[in-house]
């Protein structure tokens, strides 16, 4: 069992890290998924106004529970982190346990807290990807529509298309590059 | 995939639990790793399984008392 460090805290690999992912999991993510519901609810009113109304629904519906995955992982991997200064004003002047314990256990919650903030971030990823690919799908034109309006549509589509073809190769490299990283160091 | 939120964690009582002799910390079981203590390398509670240390980590002389019962039984290790 390998020996937790017990003389230094842990620290973020990038100071910047923690604010960020909270900013895009507890308030991108969300706007998001509603985003996606609203969608998902025009197409079952409206469908013959879209193409093929089914299959963007059904990504919607995907892209709304991987945001939602991701704000409870998000939920969970943030009550894992903390820092000595959080430690000071939580106990303030009331006896706190020795450093060496506490510095274990942080050191312990941080990779717990890297872990499933790693898990939020692919599923924020893969939400940004099925929305992207959902709507793609809402964007193509119906058979009914006039040719000017067809090419403006698929012009967009296509657009949307590149753009979530990008998210997904980066979050699939960086999958296969962690894969790649844990084969390496077991 | 995430399977809801997680509220099944007291820090305070993990902060408290630690080994008298050496303070290796709690460590509950996580991603395929056994509770276990975060003892050091020369601390001599290190024999005892951890559902002993859980049971008497409160009193250092009860651990050292503890150590030796099982050192004079010829135990070496958690068993």
């Amino acid at each position: 069992m390998s020996q937790t460090p017990r003389d230094r805290w842990a620290i973020p690999p990038k100071i910047g890290y923690v604010n960020a992912a909270q900013n895009a999991h507890f308030v991108a993510a969300p706007l998001l998924a509603a985003a996606a519901i609203g969608i998902a609810g025009v197409m079952a009113a409206d469908g013959d106004k879209f193409r093929w109304p089914g299959p963007a629904m059904l990504l919607m519906t995907v892209c709304a529970v991987l945001f939602v995955s991701c704000i409870q992982s998000s939920f969970n991997a943030a009550t894992h982190l903390f820092n000595p200064a959080d430690l000071d004003a939580w106990y303030g002047t009331s006896e706190k346990p020795p450093d060496t314990v506490l510095m274990q256990i942080q050191q312990r919650d941080f990779q717990i807290w890297k872990s499933s903030s790693r898990r939020a971030v692919r599923l924020y990823n893969w939400g940004v990807v099925t929305l992207g690919s959902g709507t793609a799908v809402a964007l193509s034109p119906p058979g009914n529509a006039s040719s000017a309006h067809a090419v403006c549509r698929w012009a967009a589509c296509a657009f949307v298309l590149v753009a979530t073809l990008r998210v997904a190769a980066a979050t699939a490299t960086e999958a296969r590059r962690r894969q790649h990283g844990r084969r390496n160091a077991s | 995939m995430s399977y809801g939120v997680d509220w099944d964690d007291d820090f305070e009582d993990r902060a408290r639990t630690y080994c008298p002799l050496c303070q290796g910390a709690y460590m509950p079981e996580w991603s395929g790793q056994e509770a276990h203590f975060g003892h050091t390398g020369n601390c001599d509670a290190r024999i005892l399984p951890t559902r002993t240390l859980l049971r008497l980590y409160d009193s250092a002389t009860a651990v050292r008392e503890e150590v030796a019962r099982r050192r004079s039984e010829g135990s070496t290790g958690p068993s």
